[in-house]
């Protein structure tokens, strides 16, 4: 696995959340058994909307190189690390446990963009 | 090179959305199921058809047969659900009927799967795509049929379409060791031309 395979499945998997986010609101938070009430769809759409440009951010980066490709990587980690301290923070309130497993795969692809990106040279 | 990698990517992604629309449209949340086939079929093409575009001729066969073979298993899937057998899906938070079951696994998946041949056909990326998904499905997703009962309560019991899902389970197989094989073929003709 390179770099540029992590980002295009980054870009697939991102955007895959922000269709199924915009499509079907409710069916993302009932994973973790959270009910949306069809009048907070736009909370959803919001996270489509972010889950979009995230999408579009590792989809323009596989083509990047150097500092641009650095900051991409560094973006996409960013936005991991604060999604994932934030449903540490919903885990803590007693959201549904299963949300773990959302916040490990966070680290994971923390840890995965931190591993492969270590290597970006400065410009 | 590059630019063809991410026009692909970008047409795999516009072609997904516009498939969760239309699944969205006929069966509603049901669309989320194929979630983990697209993350699979991405990931099973990213790797194999992506980068050695094989001869859709050498392939279409074991494929179409798998498509078959598929059509059969939804219909021992079907005949299940009316006789009250349990079913894979069950204890999932979708609320499966017969009507979303026929249109979802009887009508729309054969034509995506059927599409994916016309697309590969045409030697277009997506198409190469939609084939990885369905045979991502066939050699994984399948065999579910056979763990399930044990998740669902920890026994072996029937469920529908046990019986018919080792077909498409075999011919996915087959067909991706053919894939396999071709690409291992053009990638020995590419470095035989460059000695």
């Amino acid at each position: 696995m390179t770099l540029r395979a992590l980002l295009a499945l980054h870009a697939f998997v991102t955007a895959a959340a922000g269709i199924v986010l915009a499509i079907v609101p409710a069916a993302i938070p009932a994973a973790v058994g959270i009910v949306l009430d069809p009048s907070a769809y736009l909370v959803a759409y919001f996270i489509s909307g972010a889950e979009f440009a995230i999408a579009y951010l590792s989809l323009r980066a596989v083509t990047l190189q150097g500092e641009a490709l650095r900051l991409a990587v560094q973006t996409i980690v960013v936005f991991h690390a604060a999604t994932g301290l934030l449903e540490m923070y919903a885990l803590l309130q007693g959201v549904d446990p299963r949300l773990w497993l959302n916040l490990i795969l966070r680290i994971i692809v923390i840890i995965l963009f931190s591993w492969f990106g270590r290597r970006l040279s400065y410009a | 090179m590059k630019n063809s990698t991410t026009a692909s990517i970008l047409s795999v992604i516009l072609f997904m959305a516009g498939w969760f629309i239309l699944e969205s449209v006929f069966v509603q949340t049901l669309a989320v199921a194929y979630v983990p086939l697209f993350l699979g079929g991405f990931i099973l093409w990213w790797f194999t058809t992506r980068k050695t575009p094989v001869d859709p001729h050498q392939i279409i066969v074991p494929y179409l047969l798998t498509v078959i073979s598929f059509i059969a298993h939804v219909l021992e899937e079907y005949k299940a659900f009316i006789l009250g057998f349990p079913h894979i899906l069950q204890g999932l938070p979708f609320a499966v009927t017969s009507d979303l079951m026929v249109t979802f696994a009887g009508f729309l998946a054969p034509i995506l799967w059927l599409l994916g041949s016309v697309m590969s056909l045409k030697r277009w990326q997506v198409g190469y795509f939609i084939a990885s998904t369905f045979l991502f499905g066939m050699m994984f997703i399948e065999p579910t049929h056979f763990i399930a009962p044990f998740i669902q309560d920890g026994t072996f019991y029937y469920v529908g379409g046990m019986l018919t899902a080792v077909f498409p389970i075999i011919l996915g197989w087959y067909t991706f060791l053919r894939i396999r094989k071709e690409i291992r073929n053009m990638k020995g003709q590419g470095e035989q031309r460059t000695v």
